[in-house]
């Protein structure tokens, strides 16, 4: 029993961050109705650029949580222009086009990021070991007879605040509202006096951001970094997505949970380690086969 | 019907192209004229077409984005290193390998035939509860966990998933008992010049087959899924396979698959490929094919005109695979070893790649484009660290200049004529 709340625990923080990245899987889903393959990528490229901010500041500074946040700001502006970027170049003149262009294109936008930061001129293809930062991350609380790390507390803490911030942006302020215009029908909202572009790419930048944050906090608890590193967590919390219902912020929060603790479950089986990373493979075709619409989703009917 | 719609107009250069293996053969293997990286070259892009025509059925044709081809592959090539390895004594018992196979095939059927009956067992009560087969399924799931984690006891009679697996294991184990000594007594009665292209040949076919009925498992649930969601479930087929094979030590496990028995043949690998094209080609060039080019244009309307495209699509998916498989067991035993970590996400992106390059439904630029794809990187061997972001920027300008890739629809050299494809 107390292993099972043990590893529930440790699959909360994990699950966590897959929600972190699923937001931006869903929102951008929610505006444009495709699947962004890249986001996985932006996620590394938050983890690479937490790195490099995290050695600089290093070179003269002393660990501390403040300089944890400036990390993370850092990373967060870094990937809202990258971002932008890839919506303004690769994704809007396309829009209108078959789902399958699309589709493509977004491959080759991450596969673009993968291997030009494998070049030796910006990462390399070996991995680096994310500096200490936060100079109690190995630390542990022990309550009763679990073990907490504090890493997972923050990485939680940080998440709950994010989704909070993100929740009341969009239902309360008016570019939130845009957003959800846009994510209904994009041409009414474009009637209404809406700018869809500016919606669609604020979406990406949150989203972005989103994933940059995700991208450190998994780098300070794995600190292994290299370039392939957003490829599995990527697909992960795009099933995530799927799970708690595409197109909704809360179902890929509740869906990225979910996924964490199952992963962390079998992982925790004897001989399940190796079949940790079919687990999510596993979960999305159930889903899609049973219940695409996902958790928290509605389901939609074909029309001819 | 139209002389250029007819097959028979392309079978000369066929008969050509068969007649010229042999000869090929002997020039480009046995005359030493070529040295053995060009040869290593050309015999990886004869398997390059292989997998890449198969891929065009799928994803060009019959317009299923599957980005999970290598998995197919993979099935194919353990499905052919396994028995070629264990049984086959270096390739001279055809019959044993034959005896594997039916033993193997066998247990799958017995296995596939009772998880059918459960599912239209399951599917009995929902007349009188509507989710009543979900609610089963997952109990039954439960079940079979519980069964499954719990150390094996003999006595226990609700153990009956573990108790169906291990008779399922019986049903193999026991044909091949008794195959297995029948084949080796027979096998020596061949001469070792029939035996080992007859296990080449066997191997391809049942690999093939193997591959096909994963291409079954897959097509079918594939109907339900659109573009997106379908291309992110084939890919996670292939990671399945992948991970299957590398957490199994029969399969030789993360490491390889090795010792496997070497045919370094050019004219079965390019025989093979030119037996691939021929099937594709006589299928898009039919009925069924044009069925399947409808179905991709608007599947309502091809629904409409009586075409099932159910069929269609599950077609494509079988046909595509089972050459996928081939292709696997050819690239298995020419390699000699068998690796998990090859048939990854990025060889399915580069057979994408070779057939978006190519143009939806075009062959010949298929073959083209593969060609090109598979000899250009080695040209290009000093720029290695260019070569995957080169591809994936060539990948994102082709989407924006020329979404139809580079032939279209088009048959290359064929009179340049388009093919049965209706809608341009």
């Amino acid at each position: 029993m107390i292993e099972l709340l043990q590893q529930l625990i440790n699959g909360l923080s994990l699950g966590a961050i897959y929600a972190l990245v699923a937001i931006g899987y869903t929102m951008v889903y929610g505006v444009l109705r495709f699947i962004n393959f890249a986001h996985g990528d932006v996620f590394m490229v938050g983890a690479v650029t937490g790195l490099y901010v995290a050695n600089v500041y290093l070179k003269d500074g002393e660990p501390s949580t403040l300089a944890f946040f400036l990390v993370l700001i850092c990373a967060m502006l870094v990937c809202g222009v990258l971002g932008f970027v890839i919506e303004l170049l690769a994704y809007r003149p396309l829009r209108g086009r078959p789902r399958l262009t699309v589709l493509i294109t977004a491959i080759g936008v991450s596969l673009f990021l993968e291997y030009s930061f494998q070049h030796k001129a910006i990462f390399g293809p070996n991995a680096r070991a994310f500096p200490p930062i936060l100079p109690w991350v190995d630390s542990i609380a022990i309550v009763g007879d679990l073990l907490i790390f504090w890493i997972d507390v923050l990485v939680v803490g940080v998440t709950v605040v994010l989704t909070i911030a993100l929740s009341a942006m969009i239902k309360f302020t008016k570019v939130g509202m845009a957003i959800r215009a846009v994510s209904y029908n994009s041409d009414t909202a474009a009637l209404m006096g809406i700018n869809a572009n500016r919606a669609i790419s604020l979406t990406f930048v949150v989203g972005s951001m989103l994933a940059a944050v995700a991208g450190v906090l998994w780098a300070c608890k794995y600190p292994n970094v290299h370039p392939l590193m957003g490829l599995m967590p990527g697909i992960k919390a795009f099933v995530a997505a799927v799970l708690g219902g595409i197109g909704s912020i809360h179902g890929a929060v509740l869906g990225g949970l979910l996924l964490g603790m199952v992963e962390t479950l079998v992982g925790g089986l004897e001989g399940g380690s190796q079949y940790k990373d079919a687990v999510a493979f596993v979960v999305l075709i159930i889903m899609l086969l049973l219940r695409p619409s996902g958790l928290l989703g509605q389901t939609l009917h074909e029309k001819v | 019907m139209k002389k250029s719609d007819s097959i028979f107009s392309a079978n000369w250069l066929v008969i050509a192209a068969l007649v010229m293996l042999w000869p090929g053969e002997w020039i480009i293997q046995r005359s030493g004229w070529l040295d053995d990286y060009v040869v290593r070259i050309i015999m990886l892009i004869g398997i390059r077409i292989t997998a890449a025509v198969s891929l065009q059925l799928i994803n060009g044709i019959s317009g299923q984005f599957s980005l999970g081809h290598a998995g197919f592959m993979a099935i194919g090539a353990y499905a052919a290193a396994y028995p070629a390895r264990e049984f086959s004594q270096q390739l001279s018992r055809p019959l044993s390998v034959l005896g594997f196979y039916i033993a193997l095939f066998s247990a799958i059927l017995a296995a596939s035939a009772a998880i059918y009956l459960i599912y239209r067992l399951l599917l009995l009560p929902r007349r009188f509860w509507a989710p009543a087969p979900v609610v089963l399924a997952l109990g039954l799931g439960v079940w079979a966990i519980l069964d499954f984690a719990m150390a094996a006891d003999t006595a226990a009679g609700w153990q009956i998933w573990s108790r169906g697996t291990l008779m399922v294991q019986q049903i193999y184990v026991n044909l091949m008992e008794w195959l297995l000594p029948v084949g080796d007594r027979f096998s020596q009665a061949i001469p070792a010049s029939v035996s080992n292209p007859a296990c080449y040949l066997i191997h391809l076919l049942f690999a093939g087959l193997m591959a096909a009925g994963a291409g079954l498992l897959v097509g079918v649930p594939a109907l339900r899924l659109r573009g997106d969601y379908l291309a992110i479930a084939t890919l996670g087929f292939a990671e399945i396979v992948r991970v299957i094979a590398q957490s199994t030590p029969a399969l030789g496990g993360a490491l390889a698959l090795i010792d496997v028995p070497v045919v370094d043949s050019f004219a079965w690998v390019y025989g093979l490929a030119i037996v691939t094209v021929v099937c594709v080609w006589r299928i898009v060039h039919s009925a069924r094919g044009r069925a399947m080019l409808a179905v991709r244009e608007d599947e309502i309307a091809a629904g409409s005109l009586g075409i099932n495209p159910a069929r269609s699509k599950v077609l494509a998916f079988v046909v595509g695979a089972f050459f996928a498989g081939t292709a696997g067991a050819a690239l298995a035993q020419y390699e000699g070893y068998v690796s998990p970590s090859y048939y990854d996400f990025m060889q399915s992106v580069e057979l994408v790649v070779i057939v978006t390059l190519a143009g939806a439904g075009s062959i010949t630029g298929t073959i083209l484009v593969a060609v090109i794809l598979t000899w250009l990187p080695e040209q290009l061997r000093g720029f290695e660290e260019y070569r995957m972001i080169v591809y994936s920027l060539l990948l994102i300008t082709l989407m924006l200049v020329r979404p139809n890739g580079l032939l279209g629809n088009r048959e290359l050299l064929l009179g340049g004529r388009s093919n049965a494809n209706a809608a341009s």
